[in-house]
Parts: C-alpha cells; sequence; structure tokens
C-alpha cells in the first residue's frame, strides 16, 4: 500500500516539475531555487529506487536458481528472448554512432 | 516425484479445489504430492521472466541512468561543456527514441504481469513481478522527469507530452493493478501459508519470506544473493525445518 501511494506521489511531483518548467520557460541559468531543489529531490530519489528494484529483482532470481536450478525453464532462448534484447538495439546504436562522431 | 495417488498435476488445480472444498487438507494432499511443492516456489512464465527478458531489464535499468540523468546533467552542463548545436539535437533525440522504445517495452510487460497476478502464481514469479513492475514504471518516471529541462528550441510540443503522459499514466494504472492482485492473490494470503506449512520439507526461498513477512534481510544478504550466491543465504537463512 505504501509503494502505491508513494508511486502516485512520485508521479503528480515529476507532472508537477515538468509543467512548472514548461510554464515558466526560463533558460537553465534563471531557474529558482524551488525547481533545482526539486529536481536534486526528483532525480537522485528516483535513480536510488531504480537501482533498488533491480537489485531486488537479481537477487528474487538467484534465489530460485539455486533452488529450481535445471528444473528452471528460464534459461532458454526462444524467439521471445531474443527479441526483447535486439528491442534496444537501435538506440544503442544512435549512442554509440553519436559518441563515435564526436570523438 | 509425483505420487499415483496425488490428483493435482498442477498448483492452480489444487488451489482450485481448496477453494471449492474447504475441508480438503492442504497438507495431505501435498503429502501426496511433492512435485507440487516445486510450483509453489517456483518456475515462472519465461515470456516474462526468461534470461532474453532480464537481459533486456538489465540493458533498459542502464539506458536509463544514461538517457536519464546523466543525459540530464550534461544538457544543463552544455554551455560550461561548450557542447556544439549537433550534439545538443542528438541528444533531444536520444531521449525522444528512448521513452518511445521504452514505452513500448513497458506497457505490453505491464499488462501482461497484470494478467499473470490475477491467476495462481508461483511465490518466485509473485516477488519478481512486483519488482519489475516497480523498475519498470520507476524507469520510465525517471526519464519523462528529463522532459523538463529541454529548452527551446527543443522543448517538447504539448501534443507530444499528452502522449507521454498517456503512457506514463498506463504504466502507473497497470503497474497499480499488478501490487493490488499480488496482495490479493491467493498465493499471499491464508492458502500461501497452509501452503507453507505443508511444504515444511522443501526451503522457504527468501522471497517468499520477505513476502509473508518472516524475514527482514540485511544489505549483506541482498548483496550475496544480487551477486548470484543463492547458495550462502540458503545454508544460512533458509527455514529448512
Amino acid at each position: 500500500m505504501a509503494h502505491l501511494v508513494g508511486g502516485i506521489i512520485l508521479v503528480f511531483i515529476v507532472i508537477l516539475w515538468i509543467s512548472v518548467l514548461q510554464r515558466l520557460e526560463l533558460p537553465v541559468r534563471r531557474w529558482t531555487l524551488p525547481v533545482i531543489l526539486a529536481g536534486l529531490f526528483i532525480f537522485p530519489l528516483l535513480t536510488g529506487l531504480l537501482v533498488n528494484w533491480i537489485a531486488e529483482m537479481e537477487c528474487t532470481r538467484n534465489e530460485m536458481e539455486a533452488i529450481i536450478g535445471a528444473v528452471s525453464q528460464d534459461d532458454q532462448w526462444s524467439f521471445g528472448q531474443i527479441v526483447a534484447v535486439f528491442l534496444w538495439l537501435p538506440l544503442c546504436f544512435q549512442i554509440l554512432l553519436h559518441v563515435m562522431d564526436r570523438v | 516425484m509425483s505420487n499415483s495417488s496425488c490428483f493435482f498435476s498442477t498448483i492452480e488445480d489444487l488451489l482450485a479445489h481448496v477453494i471449492r472444498d474447504s475441508t480438503l487438507n492442504v497438507t495431505a494432499q501435498v503429502a501426496l504430492c511433492s512435485d507440487i511443492c516445486l510450483q509453489v516456489w517456483g518456475n515462472g512464465n519465461p515470456d516474462l521472466l526468461g534470461i532474453g527478458l532480464n537481459l533486456s531489464y538489465l540493458i533498459q535499468v542502464t539506458l536509463t541512468i544514461i538517457c536519464g540523468p546523466l543525459l540530464g546533467a550534461i544538457y544543463v552542463l552544455r554551455r560550461p561543456l561548450r557542447l556544439d548545436r549537433t550534439t545538443v539535437e542528438a541528444m533531444s533525440s536520444i531521449h525522444d527514441n528512448f521513452l518511445d522504445t521504452s514505452a513500448a517495452f513497458n506497457i505490453p510487460v505491464a499488462i501482461a504481469a497484470a494478467i499473470r497476478t490475477h491467476h495462481f502464481t508461483p511465490f518466485y514469479e509473485l516477488a519478481f513481478l512486483q519488482f519489475l513492475i516497480l523498475m519498470q514504471a520507476h524507469s520510465f518516471l525517471l526519464v519523462v522527469a528529463i522532459i523538463g529541462l529541454f529548452e527551446r528550441p527543443y522543448r517538447r510540443s504539448i501534443r507530444r507530452l499528452h502522449v507521454v503522459i498517456f503512457y506514463l499514466l498506463i504504466n502507473f494504472s497497470s503497474c497499480i493493478e499488478v501490487v493490488v492482485s499480488a496482495a490479493t492473490n491467493p498465493m499471499n494470503g491464508v492458502l500461501g501459508r497452509a501452503l507453507t506449512d505443508a511444504c515444511k520439507l522443501w526451503v522457504i526461498p527468501v522471497s517468499a519470506q520477505t513476502i509473508l513477512g518472516q524475514v527482514t534481510l540485511t544489505t549483506k544478504d541482498r548483496f550475496q544473493l544480487f551477486f548470484g550466491r543463492g547458495q550462502v543465504i540458503k545454508d544460512t537463512l533458509w527455514h529448512t525445518s
């Protein structure tokens, strides 16, 4: 329940933050203190939570691999598994090409 | 090994019978069907928990950090860093593409997870899906939060903002659906407890114990689990009574 309330509050804070920035139309150097403070609160909090959830996912997965081991069907590369990985490939290439252009 | 007197091949069959017939003794049934205990813990749906999907989740988190806070920080510091117009345009384009790819990946996963949690889901899958859905929702939120940083001429149009907020709402409503249906899932209630009691010959995974509120993991335990040292935790934490 706490996750739900926290999530809803976070969504509202982010939407509010975006709408304030869109309305202000101020360049970065003229940002007001509350906007800067909100940014310093939102980004570390969301990044921390993101890392926490992926760590929990991997812990759960590793734990179950220790129990069910060879019984698990999770380690088979099917069509869906390959599509899921290749989904990110165009974006990775886009980033890589821009980085290579800069170097 | 399945016993010839076992009438249930899946956990769904067993739970459906227990719900229909309250006089049925879960412990007695589990004693006849030892395979059932393995199903209580694991072997989730490979469409959501497979090796490729897991790799994709790790790529998603890495790209979120690159296209989210890192890209935002570089954009804000573009003048001190003396970035040219082409680079800033490329950053804006990368951010926009990441949003679309992320939405195309997150929304089907969130809807599939919401459907899965409406069934009798094993403990492992129940725990994994909740963490997965929270991870994806926070990933999307983190990248959406960067939109506010972009100034003219890279500022997103109001129509584009409406589309992004629409993605965000679908993602979060599916996330809420997963968390609520996981909390009300039969595996998370009295039946789940009856099954964990009945399967005492089998180890109780930490994820199941965490769901049932039986253990609180320390940071050291989490690190050991994260780096694949499940066996260490098994030896030290799991109940084998």
